[in-house]
């Protein structure tokens, strides 16, 4: 009994140093479209769904300190027009290494595409997409996948599929926040305002731009408002060729947007130290 | 006791600890290299001892261009069989090749501050046989307490550092601006670039990027 016991407690407080490392994990990747049938010149969205096995991550467009963005590649038929890939908003994790922005558990990145005007009924579009992402615990595998979407094109789009729901959550505009102003004021500093939202404190998650640097901000609320300064600045010596813009992501509590909207606004405005940048508030 | 005389006391004692405060001297200013690495000063001294038992300090090469790599075998941007390794690629033994062509005097490390469920002879090995799969012309530093990681804010593997002849950082960051490595010959390293500059007695630029890679494994 004593010996078990001792056993027990020798385990729960052996170090995690000694153990082996672990095993490649397996991420699975499909692809859905978000309408069960497309029409001519009617947007529809792509969905690309990642499963990381618990514990697990893999990286935001932004990874953070380290770690790859994952990356996913759409080739669609000419006349197509393929959008910009759109991410969920990341957890930020701390590390030793610094902090890392990761995606964790089911992840949905959607992909916008446009249907030529002329496309005609009857026939089926066939959307072809490929991925690849860097999955990290204690150690690091690359990996990839693929996956082919074939949708019916009908002369008007059928109905939502199950996949139009899980990018409901995705981060949206800012602009399209109600009441909430973004500014740059003299300093220079990026000043957010705007009413405060029930999943928790407002933070910000940036997105790196070369010669752009955005300080520690400072976060004041009052009542049912808040209130984020940004210190920026710009050094055009460490931009490598880039123009400098404002990016990432007003972001409340974790950020994990749920079914009915989401938790995380996207920031994207050219740097200028002018102080002449705003955004109007949404109505 | 009362609580007047309490206070009393309490005053007296902080007042006599402010007093040994004030009193003691402060120690005269290091000339020494910072504790932390920041482009502009003086790199942070190191000591360590290389995965063959050598041991290799960064002031033994006063004089020289010091270019130093995080390396990690298990990391597929680093180390590991894979086709974005900076190594399996070839991509770290033609910068050797390059920067030795600039200037043959051109010193090059890498440092393994790996340590999270790990042995350290375990790392040794993995580096060994990466060393030598890889052709690794450059000694692998061990810091498997990861204090000069810590000093050099190394966050990924890889992540360069360039010291220049006086022991001065100049640039710290990515490898190159190729990723995932599809740009080939039209990809910019940003090393070689900074070592290009500092030998024409410019200052790099960029000085800085944001380095990419697997994070830095550290123990704690």
């Amino acid at each position: 009994m004593l010996s078990t016991a001792m056993a027990i407690l020798l385990a729960l407080c052996a170090p995690e140093g000694g153990d082996a490392p672990p095993p490649r994990p397996r991420v699975q990747f499909e692809a859905a479209s978000s309408v069960s049938s497309i029409a001519a010149g009617v947007p529809f969205d792509v969905v690309c769904t990642l499963t990381v096995p618990p514990k697990w991550h893999i990286y935001w467009k932004d990874p953070g300190s380290s770690g790859m963005a994952t990356r996913v590649r759409v080739i669609a038929a000419k006349d197509f027009k393929v959008g910009p890939v759109r991410f969920p908003c990341p957890v930020t994790l701390l590390d030793p290494a610094g902090a890392v922005n990761a995606l964790d558990g089911r992840v949905h990145l959607a992909v916008s595409i446009t249907p030529p005007g002329n496309l005609e009924s009857g026939r089926e579009a066939l959307i072809q997409v490929d991925a690849d992402w860097l999955v990290c615990r204690e150690a690091c595998f690359l990996g990839g996948g693929d996956a082919a979407v074939r949708i019916p094109i009908t002369a008007t789009p059928g109905p939502e599929t199950e996949a139009a729901a899980w990018i409901r959550g995705l981060p949206r505009p800012i602009e399209q926040r109600s009441g909430t102003n973004v500014v740059v004021v003299p300093g220079p500093s990026l000043r957010i305002s705007g009413p405060r939202d029930p999943a928790g404190e407002p933070n910000f998650v940036q997105e790196h731009r070369p010669g752009v640097a955005l300080g520690t901000p400072t976060i004041s609320t009052a009542g049912d408002t808040f209130v984020m300064n940004i210190p920026m600045a710009y050094d055009s010596r460490e931009s490598l060729g880039q123009s400098p813009r404002i990016q990432g992501l007003v972001r409340f509590g974790s950020g994990r947007g749920t079914s009915e909207g989401t938790s995380a606004w996207e920031i994207d405005l050219p740097f200028d130290s002018n102080g002449t940048q705003e955004r109007k508030p949404a109505p | 006791m009362t609580t007047t005389l309490k206070a009393t006391i309490l005053a007296v004692m902080l007042a006599g600890l402010a007093g040994v405060a004030l009193a003691t001297p402060k120690p005269a200013p290091s000339p020494a290299a910072p504790r932390t690495a920041e482009i502009g000063k003086k790199a942070p001294a190191f000591s360590l001892t290389d995965i063959e038992g050598t041991q290799h300090a960064l002031k033994d090469h006063t004089g020289k261009i010091v270019v130093i790599e995080w390396f990690n075998a298990g990391c597929p941007y680093s180390g590991k069989a894979s086709p974005k390794s900076v190594h399996a690629s070839g991509r770290a033994a033609a910068l050797r090749k390059q920067l030795r062509a600039i200037d043959p005097t051109v010193v090059y490390l890498l440092i393994d501050s790996t340590a999270r469920r790990a042995e350290k002879s375990d790392i040794i090995t993995a580096d060994k046989a990466a060393r030598k799969q890889w052709k690794i012309d450059a000694p692998i530093l061990i810091d498997f307490d990861g204090a000069v990681g810590h000093a050099y804010k190394a966050q990924t593997t890889p992540h360069m550092f360039v010291i220049d002849s006086d022991g001065v950082l100049r640039y710290q960051g990515a490898f190159d601006n190729d990723k995932p490595n599809t740009q080939g010959d039209a990809a910019t390293n940003h090393v070689l670039a900074a070592v290009k500059k500092i030998k024409a007695g410019e200052n790099p630029s960029p000085s800085k990027t944001r380095a990419w890679g697997c994070g830095v494994k550290y123990g704690t």
